[in-house]
């Protein structure tokens, strides 16, 4: 493994460790949907590290770069994981906001941020009782 | 004429879209919209799966497929599309399932805000079928993403009657956990990419025998865990009862008949095709055999000592998505004809309980089992098909599920497997413990009892649906071609599906 390989994979690992360590130890709505983002962010760099080949082009035909559409095959880094980490951000950007939305109604309807009722099971039985 | 596979996910999402344009003009006619839609839907599976059936085995294999590439990309360049016989069979439930629950509250005057309950009804459908019949990993992760963003709006929708405000509780704690689960799939579907080069399922399978044993396990662990928060397996399901609890009876039902059991046929679906050939010895199918029964148990238990009926309905379901799990992990001729059975006596019942409970009106937020109290002298309709359907869930002849728990019990005693059989019969036990509990209510009958009305076309549809599964109880036989098709499927994944390319 070449040292940009590292700081890849070392960097991927860091951040969805981050995220999953946010997810487990806050209970903030807003905290918990940052530490998703940065999960979010570290499987991205997942796919785009997954298509990279050392030494080679962008993916880009035609214009400054000179790459012929009919000799791409061995020059240029594979394009497929580019192509579908544009559309995983644009989902997550979505996804995002979403549950952004739904914290700020979270927080209107019960003035808090936080998510406490979240466990399994017969937590909630107490408030049926009432 | 076989129709194309496409049309399953064009036809929801232009009946969605439309919906609101409609809505502009006529908010009334804006509703029987999606109710098109689902019925148009409805004819072109049930041709797909006519076509499945009755064409002799053809290009491929011994079990028929029905595909359809999009955009004239021949496989494995672009999306194909891939009709199994268990997708078949999966996607006609859903979609039946989403007829019901459209025509059930297409009375509903309470909200009269505008067909979003529809709309999203239709979205979360196209999402479910494709994740079912779509042939290319990334395109599942998308349509996840479209079912869990509609599930999220779905989860919101206030109960509608005269309840104010959106249930945010139970979305916001969904929309989190969902967007978890879809990025550590897409996690999943990066490491798989990283290692085979190609995102169609059948050149994945294909290629699976080079995959590291490193990456492998990761990805099945980051699928279980990702698809197991859509399907509510446990311990991954603790955003389920908020939901089940907080929201109307069609997204319950929606959530119970659709987005989970399309979480659960993406994960059989990955686990069975790409990981599990991929894993030395029976690994991934142990996780998913001790999991699934796992979760049949704890479902049952938390029904048995819930005390809203929403949120034991919710448990219920959580119960029986372990429950076919494990059936299927369990594999075997008896396995598959269990969990199809169960799915198919689970997916009948369901949303007959749903809507019963959903139409006893209540002044508050929650439903305490005493609603119940002397249904009997309420409502003898609404008793007969509350005690009809809840039978048919616990498996009472003639019910699919109990000719399904028959062939489980069978294939865990053939394989003298007595943990398993003690288990199923711990949560079976629980199961007619807290059914039992409930009919215990709706029998008495009270003499001041208020009478109840149920809305025709609960009656109507409850009524069609008791009755298709006492029909499909007392005569199995009718789903044999199509179970027997299933079987095929599992036995031979990897081969026949190789063969697609």
């Amino acid at each position: 493994m070449n040292g940009l390989a590292l700081v890849f994979y070392g960097g991927i690992l860091l951040l969805i460790a981050v995220g999953i360590w946010g997810i487990l130890s806050r209970r903030n709505l807003i905290k918990v949907i940052m530490a998703i983002t940065i999960i979010a962010t570290g499987v991205n760099l997942l796919l785009v590290s997954v298509g990279y080949i050392s030494g080679r082009a962008a993916p880009i035909v035609g214009g400054d770069t000179g790459i012929d559409a009919s000799s791409t095959t061995g020059s240029v880094v594979d394009p497929i994981p580019q192509a579908l980490v544009l559309t995983a951000i644009v989902i997550g950007l979505a996804t995002t906001a979403l549950a952004l939305v739904a914290a700020v109604g979270y927080y209107r309807k019960t003035g808090s941020l936080e998510l406490k009722s979240w466990s399994y099971g017969l937590t909630n039985e107490k408030e049926v009782k009432k | 004429m076989t129709p194309d596979p496409v049309l399953l996910i064009v036809i929801p999402l232009l009946a969605a879209f439309l919906t609101p344009l409609v809505a502009l003009g006529s908010k009334k006619f804006a509703r029987y919209v999606p109710l098109i839609g689902v019925l148009a839907m409805g004819v072109v599976s049930l041709l797909l799966l006519k076509d499945l059936i009755e064409v002799q085995p053809r290009t491929y294999g011994a079990y028929n497929t029905i595909e359809s590439t999009t955009g004239g990309f021949q496989p494995p360049f672009g999306i194909s599309l891939i009709v199994t016989p268990l997708g078949g069979l999966i996607t006609f439930g859903m979609i039946m399932v989403a007829l019901y629950v459209l025509v059930t509250s297409i009375q509903k005057k309470e909200d009269d805000k505008g067909p979003w309950f529809e709309m999203m009804a239709m979205m979360a459908t196209a999402g479910a079928v494709g994740m079912v019949i779509t042939g290319d990993l990334f395109n599942m992760f998308v349509f996840l993403e479209i079912t869990s963003i509609s599930g999220t709006i779905l989860a919101a929708l206030p109960r509608g009657n005269g309840e104010k405000g959106l249930n945010w509780k139970g979305a916001a704690g969904y929309a989190v956990i969902s967007a978890l689960a879809s990025f550590l799939i897409l996690a999943a579907i990066a490491l798989l990419y990283g290692a085979t080069s190609t995102l169609n399922i059948a050149q994945m399978a294909e290629r699976v025998g080079s995959i590291d044993t490193f990456v492998a396990g990761t990805a099945l662990l980051l699928m279980i865990i990702g698809f197991g928060i859509e399907a509510e397996i446990f311990p991954l399901n603790g955003w389920a009862p908020e939901v089940y609890r907080g929201s109307r009876w069609g997204t319950s039902t929606i959530f119970s008949g659709i987005i989970g059991k399309a979480g659960l046929i993406a994960m059989l679906k990955v686990v069975t095709v790409i990981l599990a050939p991929a894993l030395e010895g029976n690994i991934a199918m142990d996780i998913l055999l001790w999991g699934g029964v796992i979760t049949f148990i704890v479902g049952e238990a938390a029904a048995f000592t819930s005390k809203d009926l929403y949120r034991l309905w919710g448990f219920s379901s959580i119960g029986m998505f372990g429950l076919i799990l494990a059936a299927f992990s369990l594999g075997g001729e008896n396995g598959i004809y269990a969990a199809v059975l169960i799915m198919i006596g689970h997916l009948i019942s369901k949303p007959v309980l749903f809507s019963l409970t959903g139409a006893m009106r209540h002044k508050d937020r929650d439903l305490p089992l005493s609603v119940l109290d002397g249904l009997m002298g309420k409502s003898r309709v609404t008793a007969f098909l509350f005690i009809g359907a809840a039978l048919m869930l616990l498996g009472m002849p003639p019910s699919p599920i109990f000719w399904g728990k028959y062939f489980l019990f069978s294939g865990a005693g053939g394989e003298s497997n007595w943990l398993l059989v003690g288990l199923l019969i711990v949560g079976t036990l629980l199961e007619a413990g807290y059914i039992g509990k409930l009919l215990w209510r709706v029998l008495p009958k009270k003499e001041e009892a208020k009478a109840f009305k149920l809305p025709i076309t609960t009656t109507v549809m409850a009524l069609i649906a008791v009755a298709l599964g006492v029909l499909l109880g007392a005569v199995p036989g009718l789903l044999q071609d199509i179970i027997d098709l299933v079987v095929l499927e599992f036995g031979g994944a990897i081969i026949i599906l190789a063969g697609v390319i």
